[in-house]
């Protein structure tokens, strides 16, 4: 029998135990007994990022068209025997799944029946069942879907920055794909992806409730000791060369909205390839941008007095292990006058560095938060699994913050702020509304 | 034990209670004010929580009142208007991290100070709210109203809510009318708030990693020094008009075009149940059945068999016993997805429903209530129901109840049902560039 590891953290009140199956797969279990549900999630470090690889059935490099990593999502869901779905609401399940740029994850969650809940999730994401007929009758499915993204101004504007930055890259390509290019989506493309990028080896199991580890851990073994997997190979992707400045200064679009819509941002020049160190980086990122522009900000309430923005002005920072970018901005009725404002504000900043009170303000915060965060099973499974396939564990969450330093922030700061690493996404409004 | 965790603080006075539990490790504090949804007064009354953010005595200005509360290891806190069936409510939340874990003492306090402060003491100019404040939050009030057509999904079910309910209080959008703005002012709207503060019943209710005497001396100490401005008893009962049945007649129809790339098609369905009635717990069964799951015949039918959608699904209206269908398809095969629906409807009429639809249903209904205790307000708001209707389900009885529906019910419930509205938002000739 495996052994479970365990991390205990007195002052959260919490004990994380993990475990590693002989064929790969990464256990996770948070027990938490005064919760009522089980909140499990099974995810595979693939996304819409991977569309070009050695596959794993015929050893041959492919190119796969855009948007399959979520199309392969929707077609799980259907076995040889029904629906999964049916198979969970047997057991008062509620199922759901969604793919990012580079994980996709499966999820359930229950208060009771967690042992066939778990079986039936373990299970359906290990048994892939792609037909001809079952195939193309995902495509209106998956059609209506990018539709319904195309008409929405958050979308827009985000995949707008996004072109900006990276072109043409698989960064900047929508998740789901374009009606033209999940059309040529066959079954036998879903099962080189399946057969490559769903190996136990390239995927975390993460439970979070009222459970008792050992007895999990047993399930999980000896449903995993029943299949027969490949020998675990490393996974070879290729991504183009990210591009050194951003593409295109400006993208814009048009909607019908009650006002435009703008975002902005910097694009890192280059990462690391060091897990600790890209997270503290993210997590000095975040400081400056919170102190400086978060709800407790003094030039927030400026942007909005001066009738720049509302209260939905936002920012966020990004960063995958291959590639970092900040976002900033929100409605607009003058949004080039909102953008100035802030690059000066933040080329002032950069300049004599962020107030010593602000800092400390933002790093308390970021760990209040963190420590809110934990009240959430989905909050937590889900920034848990995502950083950890990026190498990150984000129980060091609270000791990154402590050690960071105002001169750090300072300069991590200045760093980013780079003219030709900066693009703007604006979504006017179309005419004749209505 | 699903229910009565609840203590009550004080046997007089004001409406505080508090969970005490260490499940959570961040405390919650949510108050609220009912009031009538009336069309002369949702505007002005949706704007005053907003203005409370604009600052306070000692602290007065946005960014410093917010800097004073996130100092606090993040604590959050918020002022919003609600919208629950025909009642609009004054909602006020905070959000403090366990001051054990953080290692602060007096956490909790120092942020219920704040908290208490931004309801009873926002920033003044002479009689009124801060006339700046006010110009800016006014502002800010007509673009969010504004701003509904942004989101095509909620535009479209808002849309069909204003044509069903119209003459009703539930029809009153929640932020209210951007033309009733106008004659709004800075010292009308304080003495309004004030006054509503007053004569209107005050309810607390606490939760998280607290001792019940520390937290009463808490609210004591800090809420104290207020008691002269808010209301703690007597508790007007709220008139909730239950809508009455509509003839079996033809049903309102309305189209509309925009430049989209998705129609969105929404129905209003009338059943005569509500939160009140015996038979509720049997509405939440034809809802789910309908389209309240993945497994339900309308995710089943219209996105499954019939690729017709990516989303397709109905959502109740508790409070009210309206139930709402919505769907985003291709604006050319709306005639072909209205019958789908219709189908649906037609055969849970006909008790055309297999034994798993109504167990899946049930033991999914049951679920969703066991869970609605992870989040630390529910109780808070099966007591504001209880409120509103009159009647008071507790979580085990909602259980025990639907455990109890039978087919016979479900289609007891369908023979209730009327189509009341249908509202299709279709996508003009050609796609949005």
């Amino acid at each position: 029998m495996t052994k479970l590891a365990e991390k205990r953290s007195d002052r959260l009140r919490e004990t994380l135990f993990e475990a590693e199956m002989a064929n790969g797969l990464q256990v996770f279990i948070l027990p938490k007994p005064e919760f009522r549900q089980t909140y499990a999630t099974f995810i595979t470090k693939y996304g819409s990022l991977d569309s070009e690889f050695v596959s794993a059935m015929t050893g041959k490099r492919i190119k796969v068209p855009d948007g399959i990593a979520h199309f392969l999502e929707h077609k799980m869901f259907e076995e040889e025997d029904g629906d999964v779905f049916n198979k969970f609401a047997k057991f008062g399940a509620q199922a759901n799944a969604f793919t990012t740029f580079d994980s996709t994850t499966y999820l359930f969650s229950s208060t009771s029946h967690v042992e066939e809940n778990l079986t039936i999730l373990l299970d359906f994401v290990q048994n892939p069942y792609f037909t001809d007929q079952n195939v193309d009758k995902e495509k209106g499915i998956i059609a209506q879907e990018i539709k319904m993204y195309e008409d929405t101004p958050n979308w827009r504007s985000y995949f707008g920055l996004l072109k900006g930055f990276y072109g043409d890259h698989p960064a900047a390509t929508d998740i789901a794909g374009t009606v033209e290019s999940i059309s040529r989506i066959t079954k036998e493309d879903l099962y080189d992806c399946y057969r490559t990028f769903y190996h136990p080896s390239n995927m975390i199991l993460f439970m979070v409730g009222p459970v008792d580890p050992e007895a999990m851990l047993e399930l999980v073994q000896r449903n995993q000791e029943a299949k027969a997997f490949k020998k675990r190979q490393v996974i070879q992707r290729f991504y183009p060369e990210l591009p050194r400045r951003a593409i295109e200064a400006r993208v814009e679009s048009e909607l019908v909205i009650a006002q435009p819509r703008v975002l902005f941002g910097y694009k890192e020049v280059d990462g690391s390839a060091d897990p600790m160190t890209r997270n503290r980086h993210e997590a000095a990122m975040e400081l400056w941008m919170d102190a400086l522009l978060g709800r407790g900000a003094r030039l927030f309430h400026e942007l909005i007095e001066e009738g720049l923005t509302d209260q939905g002005f936002s920012v966020e920072y990004e960063m995958t292990e291959y590639y970092g970018h900040s976002i900033l901005g929100g409605n607009s009725k003058k949004p080039l006058d909102l953008v100035k404002r802030v690059q000066t504000a933040l080329a002032q900043t950069a300049k004599k560095g962020l107030h010593q009170d602000d800092f400390l303000r933002a790093k308390r915060k970021a760990i209040g938060r963190f420590v809110s965060l934990l009240d959430s099973p989905q909050g937590v499974a889900h920034v848990f699994t995502t950083q950890k396939l990026r190498g990150i564990d984000i129980f060091d969450t609270i000791d990154v913050l402590e050690q960071i330093e105002l001169a750090e922030v300072n300069e991590v700061l200045k760093k980013h702020l780079q003219d030709e690493q900066f693009a703007i996404s604006l979504v006017q409004q179309l005419d004749g509304e209505e | 034990m699903l229910d009565n965790e609840w203590v009550s603080l004080f046997e007089n006075g004001i409406d505080a209670q508090v969970k005490a539990t260490n499940k959570y490790k961040t405390t919650t504090v949510y108050a609220v004010i009912d009031l009538p949804l009336d069309k002369r007064t949702v505007t002005k009354n949706a704007m005053m929580p907003a203005l409370l953010l604009h600052g306070t005595a000692s602290n007065p200005a946005p960014d410093l009142l917010m800097r004073a509360i996130e100092e606090l290891y993040g604590a959050n806190m918020h002022a919003r208007t609600g919208k629950h069936g025909d009642v609009q409510t004054f909602e006020y939340i905070l959000q403090v991290p366990d001051e054990q874990i953080i290692g602060e003492p007096g956490l909790f306090e120092e942020a219920l100070e704040l908290f208490a402060e931004m309801i009873f003491d926002p920033l003044q100019e002479g009689e009124g709210f801060s006339n700046r404040a006010f110009d800016i939050e006014r502002m800010l009030h007509r673009q969010k109203i504004l701003n509904l057509i942004n989101d095509k999904m909620s535009y479209a079910a808002e849309k069909c809510l204003e044509i069903m309910a119209e003459g009703e209080p539930y029809g009153i959008p929640r932020l209210g009318y951007a033309d009733d703005l106008d004659g709004l002012d800075a010292n009308t709207l304080l003495q309004e708030y004030l006054h509503i503060v007053q004569h209107r019943q005050f309810h607390i209710y606490i939760v998280g990693n607290v001792g019940i005497k520390s937290v009463k001396s808490s609210v004591e100490h800090v809420f104290g020094k207020y008691k002269d401005l808010y209301q703690s008893n007597d508790d007007p009962r709220l008139p909730l008009h239950i809508a009455h049945q509509s003839a079996p007649t033809e049903a309102k129809q309305l189209i509309e075009e925009m430049d989209i790339n998705q129609g969105k098609l929404n129905l209003g369905l009338r059943t005569g149940i509500n939160y009140a009635s015996d038979d509720y717990p049997a509405l939440l069964v034809y809802n789910g059945i309908l389209g309240g799951f993945p497994h339900s015949k309308l995710f089943l039918n219209v996105r499954e068999k019939a690729s017709l959608a990516y989303y397709a699904s109905s959502r109740l209206e508790g409070l009210k016993g309206y139930v709402f269908v919505y769907a985003g398809i291709d604006s050319e095969r709306y005639e072909e997805a209205l019958a789908v629906i219709k189908q649906q409807m037609e055969d849970m009429l006909h008790g055309q429903l297999s034994d798993d639809e109504i167990e899946f249903t049930k033991v999914g209904l049951i679920n969703q209530y066991r869970q609605s205790d992870d989040p630390p307000l529910t109780g808070a708001a099966l007591q504001m129901y209880a409120r509103y209707t009159g009647r008071a389900w507790s979580v085990q009885e909602l259980i025990n109840a639907i455990d109890r529906v039978d087919k016979s019910a479900v289609v007891r419930v369908a023979e209730r049902v009327h189509l009341d509205t249908v509202y299709f938002l279709k996508s003009k000739g050609g796609e949005a560039k």
